[in-house]
């Protein structure tokens, strides 16, 4: 259809334009009153505070002596960012200023800013508190003597790092304390969080290849275990923003999500909507409320193919509203509407509790209600399935019984002026239940060669 | 209009209100962090500091903190 290349043209023109948008615009001053009353907040009893220098940077804070009439220095206060800036939270920097003695004890922490979930953050001030007392003899291991925000543990880990490495650094260079510790520590990568993944999508693509419902299954029930409960990490519209601001977390600290970016755009550049179909961890939960509740409806809840096609617009334009405030803002928080955040992360809002149930709800009546209707991803990945390699195609058995029509859980196949289907790619999730269902075996994967399709 | 119809219309258009709903809240939460604000009962720490014995030393940036 000429309506998904405009589709697709007005995606290109956003992203794009969000993108250089927030790449060009002038970085922002540096907010010295922040700082300042930040230097105060970790120093209370600080009365004057020098200007930031020295190497590391840092501010000096003094107190007046009555009896030596003099001011005397009684602490330090650094910012994380200007010590340590290649370590940064799960979508961007975090602005922290410490506050030390001369001892080499921390005395505060205090977040200036951050990009971090919101939703997350409400235990920060519990997080920070823990940071009290730390001298350079002290652990900074989160897990350890360090309690994670809950659900948010690349945050917890960076703010940690982040804290020790600037901490040390000044401890050493500008109070002249022995440091036996290294400063710098790395992240160790867990082989696994490459290899599961691409273990699922060769399963779920063989899946599809191979017309195998079992197969199907299979990868839909790991990607619930695996990215749903045990990672709670699915591609979201949070993360396109992210990626159109420039705010992507470092390989290290998400290897996963980048493997399941890349082998998506992959397996649907090759195959169509494979992620969707056989690995989204809330559309198979989704599937599996609808087939339950219909065991005990009589008839299936059928749409007028108009409001069907209609409908399925909707999702495009929550797509390009979640990305055009997300670019406004140089923020990806206003992008978190998905109810999967909700489902498998648990940390949120009654409103977003209430979204929830009504698509899971909605998802018993109508199959997979969320993913056809008002998905992001969805959208994106349909758009993306458009040119891919491999389609689901149609040869000359075919007898127009339109069994396949009937038989689509998402209403992908219409029927041309000769009553033969043609498959919409961009709705199709590679369920295979047309191939299956066809008594002529008039459908087959094939190779697409810039046909007529759709 | 088909029942079915009518259903699905009441639960998309539901959806979308609360989309918009969630949209407008996470904006709101984004331009106005709550995170970012400290709660310190000054008064509370003072009678604290009262009750050990002790004289609370009026710091030049509890009006500030207080805020």
């Amino acid at each position: 259809m000429k309506k998904y290349k405009t589709l697709s043209i007005i995606f290109i023109i956003i992203f794009l334009s969000g993108f250089f948008w927030n790449l060009l615009k002038p970085c922002e001053s540096l907010d010295l009153k922040k700082e300042i009353e930040a230097c105060k907040i970790v120093l209370p009893e600080a009365e004057n505070f020098s200007k930031k220098t020295g190497n590391p940077l840092h501010y000096k804070a003094f107190k007046f002596n009555n009896k030596t009439q003099k001011e005397d220095l009684i602490g330090l206060a650094f910012l994380t960012t200007d010590i340590s800036p290649e370590i940064s939270g799960y979508a961007g920097p975090i602005k922290v200023m410490v506050g030390i003695d001369i001892k080499g004890t921390i005395n505060k922490i205090h977040i200036i800013s951050h990009t971090e979930t919101p939703s997350y953050m409400t235990t920060l001030n519990k997080f920070t508190a823990q940071f009290k007392s730390l001298d350079i003899k002290s652990k900074f291991k989160v897990g350890k003597n360090i309690d994670a925000i809950s659900r948010a543990t690349i945050t917890s880990e960076a703010i940690t790092r982040a804290v020790e490495k600037s901490f040390k650094s000044i401890s050493k260079n500008i109070l002249h304390l022995k440091i036996t510790d290294t400063l710098d520590q790395k992240t160790s990568l867990d082989p696994n969080q490459i290899s599961l993944p691409i273990i699922l999508f060769i399963i779920a693509s063989l899946a599809a290849i191979l017309v195998n419902r079992g197969l199907r299954w299979i990868a839909l029930a790991a990607g619930f275990i695996y990215f749903g409960l045990v990672k709670n990490t699915m591609l979201s519209i949070i993360h396109i923003a992210n990626i159109g601001l420039l705010k992507i977390p470092k390989f290290n600290n998400a290897p996963i999500l980048y493997i399941l970016l890349i082998l998506t755009g992959i397996t649907c550049l090759l195959f169509g909507r494979i992620y969707c179909g056989n690995i989204c961890p809330f559309g198979g939960l989704q599937e599996i409320i609808y087939k339950i509740f219909n065991i005990f409806r009589s008839k299936k809840f059928i749409l007028t193919k108009k409001i069907d096609q209609h409908s399925k617009y909707l999702k495009y334009i929550i797509v390009f509203l979640t990305l055009i405030v997300s670019f406004i803002l140089g923020n990806s928080n206003p992008a978190a509407i998905e109810p999967f955040l909700t489902f498998f992360k648990t940390n949120t809002s009654k409103l977003g509790f209430t979204f929830l149930t009504v698509v899971l709800i909605a998802s018993s009546f109508y199959f997979r209600f969320w993913c056809v209707y008002l998905c992001p991803i969805g959208a994106l990945t349909g758009l993306l399935s458009k040119i891919s390699l491999f389609k689901i195609k149609l040869n000359d058995k075919c007898k127009g019984c339109k069994t396949c029509k009937e038989i689509c859980p998402t209403n992908a196949i219409h029927l041309d002026k000769n009553q033969r289907p043609i498959i919409e790619s961009s709705e199709c999730i590679i369920c295979n239940k047309c191939i299956k269902k066809c008594s002529e075996k008039a459908l087959y994967w094939g190779k697409n060669k810039n046909e007529k399709t759709r | 209009m088909k029942k079915q119809d009518k259903i699905f219309i009441l639960f998309l258009s539901l959806s979308f209100i609360l989309i918009s709903v969630i949209l407008i809240e996470n904006v709101y939460i984004t331009l106005n962090p709550k995170t970012i604000t400290l709660n310190i009962d000054v008064n509370k720490i003072k009678n604290d500091i009262k009750d050990a014995g002790l004289i609370p030393y009026d710091a030049k940036y509890w009006d500030i903190i207080k805020k």
